[in-house]
């Protein structure tokens, strides 16, 4: 591991990319992906059993890698 | 909902750093460089309170960390899932259930037929049994009633004689009297099982054949009924979410006053003169307030500037004036919170967001939330400073 960076340096990142996807804003960083909310509405799901339960609403994180890095 | 590109967030990190804009781009290109190596490498890389990347058949993945998480799905924070008992199964499941359930019942019932049964006969063969000894055991009782008489004549000599006559008689008299109904009762009562006995495999068989019946039917009617009932409660989406609604407000309000229930309670059972310590108890409840200053983190108290930023806390106004939010802030020091003033960037305009409380964790200020007064209760968001 050749850590270079500056823990300054990262922390810095990780609280400003926090605060930016915290106002729904989504953040693209290059050669990596973008990050950005999205909402799951309230959703019904029954186990094998039979039981029925209704999972609440939640807004995840969902990040998307670049196309390039596919490859 | 803006996307924030590579300059926008180079130059935010300047900001936050005090680097100079090219020192952070150094370090920006670092850091992907890192990124992207693990996508080659295959070794996840972790960054603190951010999130975990790692390759997953060639596609980088990222794993949001459990801080993150919480903090974007703060909204929601707290929801668990909720019990459907039986609602909305008709839309999408009713043949799953019929279909399955009467299978899985007559199943365990027809061997509970094969077992039943011979346990029935077993009783009926031992029936006959147990009456022979019955018969035999019946004279022994009978003679202890008339042991008694003898001992009360024991006891007293006066009505000796006479009831020693009347008990002899009596006991002369008696035994084979009963002794021989007994007997006719036990060859009546053999002869009766022998019969049913006889009339077991069919009789009983049906007995059991109907019973079983009309239980799986009454049960089948109880589950469709059940399932109805249950339907027609389902079918109003609003009324399910409510209990859990008012759970937790009965939970709140048992947390907020657990002193005040318990001395109310001890006060009804107690003397009036003990109803006197009820004051210093609610007393006792606010007095955290004096305690709070000297933590580092809480609701109440004096704002702790050591701890300037990176705390969470409640946001209860956000104005686009800072007279405006000074004013707030006024009022709210006034009540005792402590108080903070940020100035954030929404959409271009700047906002004054007013915020109560000094928290460590998301956990700790939407419990604070709890006890807030009312126009605070339901309008604020937690948000970070």
């Amino acid at each position: 591991m050749t850590y270079r960076m500056d823990q300054e340096f990262v922390q810095a990142f990780v609280e400003v990319v926090r605060e930016q996807i915290a106002q729904r804003n989504s953040v693209r960083i290059d050669g990596v992906g973008s990050f950005r909310v999205e909402h799951r509405k309230q959703f019904q799901k029954q186990y094998d059993n039979g039981r029925v339960v209704m999972m609440p609403p939640k807004d995840t994180i969902s990040f998307t890698p670049e196309k390039q890095l596919q490859s | 909902m803006t996307t924030v590109n590579r300059e926008q967030l180079i130059t935010l990190l300047a900001e936050r750093t005090g680097m100079d804009e090219d020192r952070v781009g150094q370090q920006f290109a670092e850091l992907t460089n890192h990124i992207q190596r693990v996508e080659t490498g295959r070794d996840p890389v972790r960054i603190e309170g951010f999130g975990t990347f790692k390759t997953v058949q060639d596609r980088l993945e990222f794993v949001p960390s459990e801080i993150l998480s919480t903090e974007i799905n703060n909204k929601y924070a707290g929801m668990k899932p909720i019990e459907l008992i039986g609602a909305f199964k008709e839309p999408d499941g009713t043949d799953v259930p019929v279909a399955g359930r009467p299978d899985e019942a007559e199943v365990p019932e027809s061997r509970e037929k094969e077992i039943e049964v011979p346990e029935l006969n077993g009783n009926g063969s031992d029936s006959p049994e147990k009456e022979i000894p019955e018969t035999e055991s019946v004279p022994p009782p009978e003679i202890s009633p008339g042991a008694p008489p003898k001992e009360q004549a024991d006891r007293d000599p006066v009505f000796r004689q006479e009831e020693m006559q009347d008990g002899d008689n009596e006991d002369s008299a008696a035994p084979p009297v009963p002794a021989a109904p007994a007997a006719a009762k036990a060859e009546v009562g053999s002869q009766e099982a022998t019969k049913s006995l006889d009339n077991d495999p069919l009789g009983k068989a049906i007995v059991i054949l109907a019973v079983i019946l009309t239980l799986s039917v009454a049960g089948w009617l109880a589950y469709d009924f059940g399932l109805f009932g249950s339907h027609g409660a389902g079918s109003e989406s609003s009324p399910s979410p409510g209990p859990p609604a008012e759970q937790q407000r009965m939970e709140r309000e048992n947390a907020g006053q657990p002193g005040e229930q318990a001395i109310g309670e001890g006060g009804d059972n107690a003397e009036p003169a003990e109803q006197q310590p009820e004051p210093p108890g609610e007393q006792g409840n606010e007095t955290p307030t004096s305690t709070v200053e000297t933590e580092p983190y809480g609701l109440y108290g004096e704002f702790n500037e050591d701890i300037d930023s990176g705390f969470f806390t409640i946001v209860v106004h956000s104005l686009r004036t800072m007279e405006l939010a000074e004013e707030k802030k006024q009022g709210l020091v006034q009540e005792g919170f402590r108080t903070r003033i940020k100035e954030t960037d929404i959409n271009g305009s700047t906002y004054y967001r007013v915020g109560i409380g000094q928290f460590s964790t998301i956990s700790a200020a939407q419990e604070a939330v709890r006890e807030l007064p009312e126009p605070y209760q339901n309008n604020n968001f937690i948000n970070r400073f």
